[in-house]
């Protein structure tokens, strides 16, 4: 294929295929761009022509109106409505999101400080999600009906409907204050050293420091809040799985594969299972918002010192600039989530092509 | 239109699931409205008793006191009222505005359409919850600004369910040949293209108010909500926090009612799913 033969046929409609599916990921980033400048306007907006007075806030409840004046023009509140808006999409360019009313730190720092404790999480919920949530789906749709089945239903029906901080609070009272198996919040004992930063996963950053009681510890602590955000993740999971192979079931493919005496567990689990599970993997973007949105009541529960518990903390602070900061940080990451997902199965499944 | 209700009724009856769904959204609704001859201590909501405080549950008390001493039980009826207040309002006003936007943008075509839709993206391009999260945040804990919170980032669902229903009936037979015969859009949309819509609304709405008490639920846990002594049952089990495990009925109660009452959205939802939109499966629902 190198010696100026010409490409085959099929090697071309390979490459045209793919460039079509590049002009697609390119498109879809670009609108993606955009939806971010939007979430930053429309968040802006609300948060800018509202009545309450973010100098006054800022200023303390003892400030003079002289004050309070000479801080909303340092903050720049004072300059029109669009001016700061042009600003703050100038300085978000350059990854800058202001300073912590509060603080006064930098708030995109404060974020990337917490980013890895929130992706530690989030991907174990996602993981224990997948692992269970599928076979569990599979299971349940092959002995439709059965007292399995019931129970499958039965739980993935309270998996949306149980708030998530609550389930938090009844796990925290069974398994850390009554029984005293798993502590009770927080990544590490405040006495144990957190391990040398290389990924800021502790998990990983434990074995790699070839620490396995660290690692154990740390896992203890990732258990309860992993399980909690994973629960109504799982729900979702479940059913779509379910509801997938239960439409593949019939299917002619299937009939024909059992035919030909393929052992069941292969059509189960090899043929059925991929086709079921285009469904389930449009779902993983959806799932993905649902736990970082989770994920925020349930860092404030375990004391889990991410993205979300410092949201938390800067709406009982009145922070501002903080939640918008953080508000623009998830609308980033779930939009790339999405942005990925949808590549992704254009690359697994191109019938949408054009 | 009266024996298509009663159609309805009667094979939503046939689902046992649905039908406890019903149920527990009529005792919902019960509890609301008679809470003030259901209650053992109607009048001791917000009063401060604190001899009574942090009574376990039994005798008097049917699930223990708070610690103000008033009467979970009681509390908790008329955190009903609360409930269903916001979910109502809150869900009304995202239909109000939503699905008209969602039919506009459905039968028109061009720019108008594109504004919409591309609007409702932005919304949804955030987790509801943030945003959610966002906006009561800067409006300030109130009653009105949760439900504005609420109704501000749910409109957007509706909104694109509105636009793809609208865009599928809009190429039927029936729809061409209503405008060939004159009709204006704004006749065809209102008695044609809503009248075969109305289903799939319906169990969003039902599913929506689930979905928005257990949103609510969240925020009034981030003290977000509508301030104390107002009975709101996330606020309930945010103060709960600090008198556990021993005043593990103060967490308790408030949580349980909440699921209970979702379930039952749930539940009907699911159910009216399955007799009204015969096209979608129960299994299949997206995110709610």
């Amino acid at each position: 294929m190198v010696n100026g033969k010409g490409r085959r046929p099929g090697r071309a409609s390979t490459l045209l295929r793919s460039s079509a599916w590049w002009a697609f990921a390119l498109r879809r980033l670009g609108w993606s761009l955009a939806t971010v400048a939007g979430v930053v306007a429309i968040t802006f907006l609300i948060s800018h022509i509202i009545p309450a007075d973010p100098a006054a806030l800022a200023a303390g409840e003892r400030a003079t109106h002289e004050q309070v004046e000479a801080l909303r023009h340092q903050l720049g509140f004072d300059r029109p409505l669009l001016t700061q808006l042009g600003d703050y999409y100038y300085r978000l360019v350059q990854g800058d999101l202001g300073k912590s009313l509060f603080t006064s730190r930098p708030i995109s720092a404060d974020l990337r400080s917490r980013l890895p404790a929130t992706i530690e999480l989030t991907v174990a919920a996602m993981f224990l999600t997948i692992v269970l949530g599928v076979p569990i789906g599979v299971l349940s749709a092959l002995r439709r009906n059965s007292w399995l089945d019931h129970v499958v239903r039965l739980v993935t029906v309270s998996g949306l409907a149980i708030a998530g901080f609550w389930l938090a609070i009844i796990l925290q009272l069974s398994f850390a204050m009554d029984l005293g198996w798993l502590p009770l919040g927080g990544r590490l004992p405040p006495d144990y050293p957190p391990p040398a930063t290389i990924t800021g996963l502790y998990l990983i950053d434990m074995l790699l420091a070839g620490d396995l009681h660290g690692f154990g510890v740390a896992a203890a602590h990732l258990a309860l809040p992993t399980v909690t955000l994973a629960f109504p993740a799982m729900a979702t999971i479940v059913r779509f799985t379910r509801a997938g192979m239960l439409d593949t079931l019939n299917k002619p493919f299937v009939q024909y594969e059992r035919a030909m005496g393929l052992p069941d567990s292969i059509v189960v689990w090899k043929y059925m299972l991929r086709n079921a599970l285009t469904s389930t993997i449009t779902q993983i973007g959806l799932v993905a918002g649902a736990l970082l949105g989770g994920s925020v009541v349930i860092e404030a529960v375990f004391d889990w010192p991410g993205l979300g518990y410092y949201a938390v903390n800067s709406i009982i602070m009145s922070d501002y600039n903080a939640v918008l900061g953080f508000t623009v940080w998830v609308a980033i990451i779930y939009i790339l989530i999405n942005v990925a997902v949808d590549v992704l199965q254009r690359l697994i499944d191109p019938r949408g092509t054009s | 239109m009266r024996s298509e209700l009663a159609l309805v009724l009667r094979k939503l009856a046939e689902d046992r699931l649905a039908l406890a769904g019903l149920l527990i959204v009529l005792a919902l609704l019960g509890c609301a409205l008679f809470a003030p001859w259901l209650a053992t201590h109607p009048d001791a909501i917000t009063e401060i008793d604190p001899v009574h405080r942090l009574r376990p549950p039994g005798g008097e008390y049917l699930m223990g006191t708070d610690r103000m001493g008033a009467d979970i039980y009681s509390r908790l009826l008329f955190g009903a009222r609360v409930t269903i207040l916001i979910a109502v309002i809150a869900v009304g006003a995202a239909v109000i505005v939503g699905v008209p936007l969602g039919l506009i943008a459905g039968i028109r075509d061009g720019v108008v359409s594109n504004v919409i839709m591309r609007l409702a993206d932005i919304f949804l391009a955030v987790p509801q919850i943030v945003l959610a999260i966002a906006i009561a945040q800067t409006l300030g804990p109130s009653l009105p600004n949760v439900i504005l919170a609420l109704s501000a980032t749910f409109w957007p669902w509706f909104t694109r369910l509105v636009y793809a229903e609208t865009r599928a009936v809009r190429n039927e037979t029936f729809i061409e040949a209503t405008m060939a015969l004159g009709a204006s859009p704004a006749r065809v949309v209102w008695l044609h293209v809503l009248p075969n819509i109305i289903s799939p609304i319906i169990v969003r709405i039902t599913l929506g108010l689930g979905f928005t008490i257990l949103t609510a639920a969240a925020l009034g846990f981030l003290g977000l909500g509508p301030p104390p002594p107002t009975p709101e049952w996330g606020r309930t089990i945010a103060e709960s926090r600090e008198y556990l495990p021993d005043a593990w009925w103060y967490a308790a109660a408030p949580g349980f009612a909440i699921f209970l009452v979702v379930i039952g959205f749930n539940m009907l939802g699911d159910g009216l799913r399955d007799v009204l939109d015969p096209r979608t499966r129960r299994a299949g629902r997206p995110r709610d």
